[in-house]
């Protein structure tokens, strides 16, 4: 899971260090101490993983710092937010992209369906679980390959796209 | 600061999660492009954290470091930008 359990709840406004909706006009000073972990992630080649969350006209970007504090923003999008193409940004020296997932969450997703029933098991779309299936491990090898047809829909997992880009620019 | 972007071909997006993770040898920015036109490329969201403390007086008022969520909105970008003339919306920090 990437972070956003049930689509919400998962983190509260409160736990954003510059909480949510803030109406200022400079950045002021007392944030900075905020984001001093912010330090701690890209300078000698240290790493941090970055995620978005947009969901509903909001937007939510974070990292987690070494101190594992979240330092993020939370926002509400424009009103004529209609989606598009993702992708990555960069404007700093030889960075480096690895381990790049997206998850589509929105309702018209083709939810990842088929791991229940290729289990053996009865997806019950009313609790969002797995019913029944194998209580033993087979004790013969398959003659043919299974099969399996995308029917039952697992509310809480979606289709994860993954893709690795290097970039690098001097 | 314009910066170099990787688009995802084919693939669109309105309600989404993305991670990846990101290493670079300065303190400068680097992020996640979304909600990008497919028919006007120059048109998106970017959402940044960066680590410099410049500019010494950014077009958005926002100096960093910060983490950023803006809106380009079709005016020109340019090294002589004013918060008049900026090329994006600011959206939040």
């Amino acid at each position: 899971m990437l972070g956003y359990s049930a689509r919400e709840g998962a983190f509260t406004k409160d736990q954003f260090l510059n909480g949510r909706l803030a109406s200022v006009d400079y950045f002021p000073n007392e944030y900075a101490a905020e984001y001093e972990d912010f330090t701690q992630h890209n300078l000698n080649a240290k790493t941090v993983t970055f995620t978005l969350i947009v969901y509903e006209g909001e937007a939510r970007a974070y990292f987690t710092s070494a101190k594992n504090n979240i330092i993020g923003v939370w926002t509400t999008l424009p009103s004529d937010y209609a989606g598009g193409m993702v992708g990555l940004f960069m404007g700093a020296h030889q960075a480096t992209f690895t381990s790049i997932k997206i998850a589509d969450i929105s309702d018209a997703a083709t939810p990842m369906t088929n791991k229940c029933k290729f289990d053996g098991a009865t997806c019950d779309t009313t609790v969002g679980l797995c019913l029944g299936g194998p209580t033993s491990f087979p004790t013969a090898t398959p003659s043919s390959a299974p099969t399996f047809f995308e029917d039952c829909q697992d509310p809480f997992r979606h289709p994860a796209s993954e893709y690795v880009v290097n970039l690098f620019v001097s | 600061m314009m910066g170099c972007m990787a688009i995802v071909k084919d693939s669109f997006y309105t309600d989404f999660i993305m991670e990846i993770t990101a290493r670079h040898d300065d303190d400068d920015a680097s992020g996640i492009i979304f909600g990008m036109d497919p028919n006007d490329k120059s048109m998106f969201y970017k959402s940044m954290m960066n680590n410099d403390d410049f500019f010494d007086t950014p077009t958005d008022l926002v100096q960093g470091p910060f983490l950023k969520i803006t809106k380009k909105n079709g005016k020109p970008c340019n090294g002589t930008m004013t918060p008049e003339t900026d090329c994006k919306n600011f959206i939040y920090f």
